[in-house]
């Protein structure tokens, strides 16, 4: 069971647990770590039959477009540089609270933020442009099970972008509460989860799709 | 106090430390992948499983060091979860890709064109 406690005044103290305190962190980020896991592991199942899904369709593009020769790798590149430097800044954002300087905290959460919302952007223009030239997810099948694969992940993104932005006011509000604590910790995980999925889209989809 | 402050800040640095290695290794593994498609360092199947073997190697950094998979209390439950799971993944997916290879063959080959 989790063992509720709720320190209102320690927010703004930010001078450290003490070891209390530390060993409850401790215990609540243990109690539910291994829960969290087992959901990311079943989400990378989803992700894994929207790859194959995606290797079984990338040449049935019907009387469509080649669905690979309109993707642009510099622009994955980008993302790419985005999303692995917000994956860094949330790793940070976590450090600082858990030595409790929730005000450094707060600032790499917003910038992870702004990573991860400009790693959208450059994703929604992509899909947009892509509509615009007459290859939109209605065209074929492998531009049916691309915008799947790559949209999935994106609303993973724009979920985790929410989840962001609560655990943001949150802290702001409450203070470093433990249980907040733990709490930021499992959106940490959920976000370097994402990171790891990406890492399968740039590769499979458009560095092969380059190669190819 | 001073004594919780010390050890806060050890846990800091470790913790710092390992954050920038997986950062450093993971773009190092990144920039390796596309500047062999961008450069053409290699062609055909060599580069398509070279660049797959760097994908995997970067999974496995950034379970490792952004993840801590393996460390804490809860790295045996993790790490049984985990190849469990790596076993479905591998049965569905190459499983997948098998049937509807053959249905294809075994389909399409024997359609007149047109």
């Amino acid at each position: 069971m989790t063992t509720t406690s709720s320190y209102p005044d320690r927010g703004s103290r930010g001078s450290g647990w003490t070891a209390v305190e530390k060993e409850e962190l401790e215990r609540a980020v243990r109690e539910r770590q291994a829960g969290f896991w087992l959901y990311l592991l079943s989400d990378a199942l989803i992700f894994a039959l929207l790859f194959a899904t995606w290797a079984v369709m990338a040449d049935r593009i019907a009387t469509g477009p080649d669905t690979r020769s309109l993707l642009d790798l510099n622009k994955a590149f980008v993302e790419t540089m985005l999303l692995l430097s917000s994956s860094f800044t949330f790793g940070l954002a976590t450090l600082e609270l858990r030595a409790d300087r929730v005000r450094n905290c707060l600032l790499w959460m917003a910038v992870t933020f702004l990573l991860g919302a400009a790693f959208l952007g450059f994703e929604l223009t992509e899909f947009m442009g892509l509509i615009d030239q007459g290859a939109g997810p209605d065209v074929s099948g492998s531009l049916s099970s691309f915008f799947t694969l790559v949209g999935t992940h994106g609303l993973h993104v724009t979920a985790g972008l929410v989840w962001l932005a609560v655990s943001f006011i949150q802290l702001l509000v409450i203070g470093n509460d433990i249980q907040l604590c733990a709490r930021i910790e499992r959106l940490g995980m959920f976000w370097h989860f994402l990171d790891i999925v990406w890492i399968g889209i740039f590769t499979f989809v458009y560095l092969w799709g380059a190669a190819a | 106090m001073s004594n919780a402050l010390k050890s806060t800040d050890t846990e800091y640095r470790q913790g710092f430390r390992r954050l920038l290695a997986g950062l450093l290794l993971a773009l190092a593994l990144t920039l390796a992948a596309f500047s062999m498609v961008w450069f053409g360092l290699a062609v055909g199947r060599v580069l398509l499983i070279s660049i797959t073997l760097l994908a995997a190697i970067q999974m496995v950094v950034h379970l490792r060091f952004f993840l801590h998979l393996g460390a804490g209390e809860n790295r045996k439950i993790s790490l049984a979860s985990g190849a469990f799971v790596l076993v479905l993944l591998v049965l569905m997916v190459a499983g997948t890709l098998w049937i509807m290879t053959d249905l294809d063959w075994r389909m399409m080959s024997a359609m007149p064109t047109g």
